[in-house]
């Protein structure tokens, strides 16, 4: 979508946010936990969109840095005792810098291999995580972690976190959006195109991608230290492997190389499991059909299925 | 007269294959040095192993005073040393604008921030973006500007990689075969461009195949066939030179027909 372009469809994603303003008060305590849930992810989502979305680098790291954002600022919310509005943006800023350590040699790998490395990566963050009971807690986790409170204003409830959650979410998709249009989302995208064209165009390959895979972590960095105000607990089978798998079909279900797909995969995968609670065990089966079907009918995710909605409605769109 | 790139026996091999066999080049500033020879000379990988898409396998190539023997691509570009592709590479993702843009990526400030608040960023963007436009309507790619670049015909596409090579302000640009696939009237267009590059300054080293268009834009002419440079002169010299004849006899006489 372009700036400037698109009047309709600028005008319906703000009347999607209105509507989300007001969504709390309609819905009951364990549907805005679920509600607040999709929002975090919809954060980690929008920062894998840079990775995979845009610069292509096939990353399954991306619960790995959530856990590194949530354990972080655990640690510094409760061992150290650093107030919540400090250890979150270190935490953040921590991500970022981990993922610049582990990410510089894995992003010579390529495809397949990279997503070996990654995985790998995921896989010994839980295993640190269960093993290292000292600072990590172990299989126990690291409970006690203290809710976000402004003064005067406690925001413990879910129904209150919401906001925190929305605002921190419209920030992360302005900011993604920003970053998008610039010279940065330009190359980005180059790279996944043409690696070699994008290089012979002044563009240095290997730092765009330190940079896309940066501004995944530092995504899941902030989705993660939110969940952990959020619960106030973490442990280790809330970052394993299979939820970064579930982060790239949330971003693929909604549309990859589009913020606005990665906010509506995000939620729609959260809420898949609750709309289809009825069928157990099956759900699994059909979740997988759906998948396979969009993958084979949408490959650009359900959010190509409003813009051809809009085109048949008339509503612009290229 | 001062050479702009100085190739000294530069080699490639792949495996048992001599692509490129100690090949030396003087590219005087401010002309239109063309190479020349069979399908499989070596033409594209000599482009490739100077530009720093390819390590070389021996020899130097100096740009100006600086070594950039074996520079990371992005560098050689950086530096002012820009190509095409033979087989045009374009990123079909991005609307002919944006394409272009990419190619001024070194001319802005490289950290995530400035993406996000730089006021530099932005200011510099704003003025690529004019010289980008320009480009544009010298090249009659104004209107197709906001399109994806897939959209467009073949011809056009050429031309926006051209227009990637330019907006960057290079002091030497490197074209592997921009007239393939290009009809007559387009090679025309295409004739009057590269003429309007080198009378503004520019210097072009042009890989090319079709005879006509080399014969009247080229000052030099330097053959190259099986990975060896076989002859080098004006476009008269080289075209009474026996040596030329027989490599063209030989392999695809047909080009030099053309
Ligand atoms: N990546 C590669 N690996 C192995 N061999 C290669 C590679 N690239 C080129 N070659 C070989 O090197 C030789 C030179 O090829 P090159 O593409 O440079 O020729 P060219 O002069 O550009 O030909 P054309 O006029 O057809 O474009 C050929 O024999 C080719 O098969
Ligand atoms: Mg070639």
């Amino acid at each position: 979508m372009k700036p400037g372009r698109n009047h309709l469809a600028v005008a319906a994603a703000a009347l999607a946010f209105l509507l989300a303003l007001v969504l709390p008060a309609l819905v009951s305590g364990y549907g805005i936990r679920i509600l607040n849930l999709a929002l975090i992810s919809a954060i980690a989502v929008i920062g894998l969109n840079f990775a995979f979305g845009y610069a292509g680098l096939i990353t399954l790291a991306q619960a790995g840095f959530v856990g590194c954002g949530a354990y972080l600022t655990a640690i510094l919310s409760t061992a150290v005792g650093l107030s919540p509005w400090l250890s979150i943006p270190a935490a953040v800023v921590g991500t970022g810098l981990i993922s610049v350590v582990v990410g510089l040699p894995m992003l010579r790998l390529k495809g397949h291999y990279l997503a070996l490395a990654t995985l790998g990566f995921n896989v010994s963050f839980v295993i640190v995580a269960t093993n290292w009971k000292s600072v990590m807690g172990g299989t126990d986790g690291i409970s006690g972690i203290p809710s976000l409170a402004l003064p005067g204003l406690s925001v413990a409830t879910d129904h209150r976190y919401y906001y925190v959650l929305w605002l921190a979410l419209a920030a992360a998709a302005w900011i993604a959006w920003r970053i998008r249009y610039s010279h940065i989302g330009l190359a980005m995208i180059a790279v996944r195109d043409d690696e070699i064209a994008t290089g012979a165009a002044s563009v240095g390959v290997t730092r765009i991608k330190v940079q896309a895979f940066a501004l995944s972590a530092i995504y899941a960095g902030l989705a993660g230290a939110l969940f952990a105000h959020m619960t106030n607990f973490v442990a280790p089978e809330d970052f394993a492997l299979g939820h970064s798998i579930i982060y790239l079909a949330m971003l693929i279900i909604g549309g990859e190389g589009s913020i606005l797909g990665a906010i509506a995969g995000a939620v729609i995968v959260t809420f898949m499991p609750e709309l289809m609670r009825d069928l157990g065990q099956a759900y699994m089966i059909v979740f997988g059909g759906l998948m396979l079907l969009i993958l084979i009918f949408l490959p650009k995710g359900l959010l190509s299925l409003a813009g051809m909605v809009g085109r048949r409605l008339g509503i612009a769109g290229r | 007269m001062t050479a702009i790139l100085t190739v000294e026996a530069l080699s490639k091999n792949f495996g048992g294959v001599r692509a490129v066999q100690a090949v030396s080049l003087e590219v005087p500033a401010g002309m239109v040095f063309s190479v020349i020879g069979p399908n499989g000379a070596g033409k594209t990988t000599l482009i490739n192993v100077m530009t720093g898409i390819l390590p070389s396998s021996g020899g130097r190539v100096r740009f100006g005073a600086r070594d950039i023997t074996d520079a990371p691509a992005h560098l050689v570009a950086a530096a002012g040393m820009v190509r095409t592709f033979q087989n045009g590479r374009l990123f079909h993702r991005l609307t002919v604008m944006e394409n272009v843009l990419v190619g001024a990526h070194h001319r802005l400030p490289q950290s995530i921030w400035s993406a996000i608040a730089g006021g530099t960023a932005r200011r510099r963007m704003g003025e690529i973006r004019g010289r980008a436009r320009d480009l544009l309507r010298t090249l009659g790619l104004l209107d197709d500007a906001e399109r994806l670049v897939g959209a467009l015909p073949y011809g056009r596409q050429r031309m926006v990689e051209i227009a990637r090579a330019l907006v960057s302000e290079p002091k030497l640009l490197l074209l592997d075969e921009p007239a393939a696939g290009l009809n007559s009237g387009e090679v025309e267009r295409l004739r009057e461009i590269l003429q309007g590059l080198r009378s503004q300054g520019l210097t072009l080293l042009l890989v090319e195949h079709n005879m006509g268009l080399v014969m009247r834009v080229a000052d030099r002419i330097a053959v190259i066939s099986f990975g060896e440079k076989i002859a080098e002169g004006t476009p008269a010299e080289v075209r009474a030179d026996p040596k030329v004849l027989e490599a063209y006899l030989g392999h695809g006489y047909r080009h030099a027909e053309d």
